[in-house]
């Protein structure tokens, strides 16, 4: 894939580029979820935590995924 | 009476910083309180420090239309005076050019009244799907928090001309239309003024600009948005709105040496024609920068577009799930 994106026009680039980064809201949901479900039996304020940091954590990861995306976009080929 | 208020908010504020900005980019330049805007190819320097009027706008318009409803509310008296105070470090810290570390200090300082005034008030913090999370008294301490590290994202993510005043006009209207909705009318009486002072103060901060916010504007974006989330109840919608902010600032904490990346990398390469070369650290710009070649004014639009895309998530998602 990364091997024609970068063939993409300017704006088509950057528009592309705008709408993948929803993969950020997407991994920080799903350590939500995970840390959650992991705290399931907890209950309360320990869970309301661990959810909160599950979610930072999916964001930080995401962020990443984000940037190697835009280095492939760039170059078309992978970072 | 809160509608007429409203619009009527929205008229002073873009009225009183439309007018005061002019005398305030002359005194500021008169009194050699400027930047140097370097992504230009001829690095002319602008006076800084705009953010003044931005206050200035909001807070004659708030006080207005808080006379004009007599909504009687410590939360919203709270939300103002932690906004003003705000505020007013970002004018400390543009004077004394303050490090890093102590303006999230700083802020969080300035965030008592908001503190004092959400005692018993609320305890949870509302997610699409996820439902409520009780966090009891820990709430409080999330106050501080929460407005110490909104403030510092949009502190974070500046620099290039119209984009701190077109993410605050961008972030606070949306707050501010998804008040309206759900009938948070405390909340909209602060969202409202916040954004005509924004908008008002993009006529002159827009690529080319004549004045930089300074840290007394990016400052009361950040602590804006978080004060009327925390007001309104808005929590989840206000953190989509950071979503650009909070990525370009979790890019630059994963890279080596987070808090000397300048130093260490150097700054933004402005060619002749304009364009725009990153240096070789992660950041939201640089990822804009890096996949086509961008002047100024087309890197601000992109990023604004990206913030209309998250401040249309946040509207959706509390209205479809709240």
């Amino acid at each position: 894939m990364g091997f024609y994106l970068h063939k993409l026009s300017k704006w088509s680039k950057i528009l592309f580029l705008i709408l993948f980064s929803l993969e950020i809201i997407v991994f920080a949901f799903i350590g939500m979820y995970v840390a959650w479900n992991l705290t399931i039996a907890v209950g309360g304020l320990l869970k309301a935590i661990t959810t909160i940091i599950g979610g930072i954590a999916g964001f930080a990861a995401g962020s990443i995924i984000f940037w190697r995306f835009s280095t492939i976009l760039s170059k078309g080929r992978r970072a | 009476m809160f509608s007429f208020a409203i619009i009527a908010e929205v008229l002073l504020a873009f009225l009183i910083t439309y007018l005061a900005a002019p005398p305030l980019i002359k005194k500021l330049k008169e009194h050699k309180i400027t930047g140097i805007d370097i992504h230009k190819p001829k690095k002319p320097v602008c006076a800084e420090m705009g953010g003044l009027a931005v206050l200035l706008g909001f807070t004659g318009a708030f006080c207005f239309a808080y006379l004009l409803t007599g909504a009687q509310d410590y939360g919203l008296i709270g939300a103002f005076l932690t906004i003003v105070f705000v505020g007013l470090t970002g004018a400390i810290d543009d004077f004394l050019a303050l490090k890093q570390r102590y303006k999230p200090l700083l802020v969080a300082l300035a965030s008592a009244p908001l503190i004092l005034a959400s005692v018993n008030r609320v305890d949870h913090i509302w997610f699409p799907f996820f439902g409520e999370l009780h966090l009891g008294y820990l709430y409080l301490l999330f106050i501080p928090l929460g407005i110490a590290t909104a403030s510092n994202l949009t502190n974070m993510l500046a620099g290039f001309n119209g984009l701190e005043a077109g993410i605050g006009a961008i972030a606070c209207g949306g707050l501010g239309v998804l008040c309206v909705i759900l009938g948070e009318w405390n909340a909209a009486l602060l969202a409202f003024p916040m954004f005509g002072a924004f908008v008002a103060f993009l006529r002159y901060n827009w690529y080319p600009a004549q004045v930089f916010p300074g840290d007394t504007g990016t400052l009361i974006s950040g602590a804006s948005i978080a004060c009327i989330s925390i007001v309104g109840h808005l929590e989840i919608a206000a953190i989509l709105m950071l979503v650009p902010a909070a990525v370009d600032f979790t890019l630059k904490m994963v890279a080596r040496s987070p808090f000397a990346q300048r130093k260490v990398y150097g700054d933004t390469l402005v060619l002749g024609d304009g364009s725009l070369v990153p240096p070789r650290y992660p950041a939201l710009c640089h990822a804009f920068m890096k996949v086509s070649r961008l002047k100024e004014r087309d890197l601000v639009l992109a990023l604004l577009l990206m913030e209309v895309l998250y401040t249309a998530l946040g509207i959706l998602l509390t209205l479809l799930f709240k």
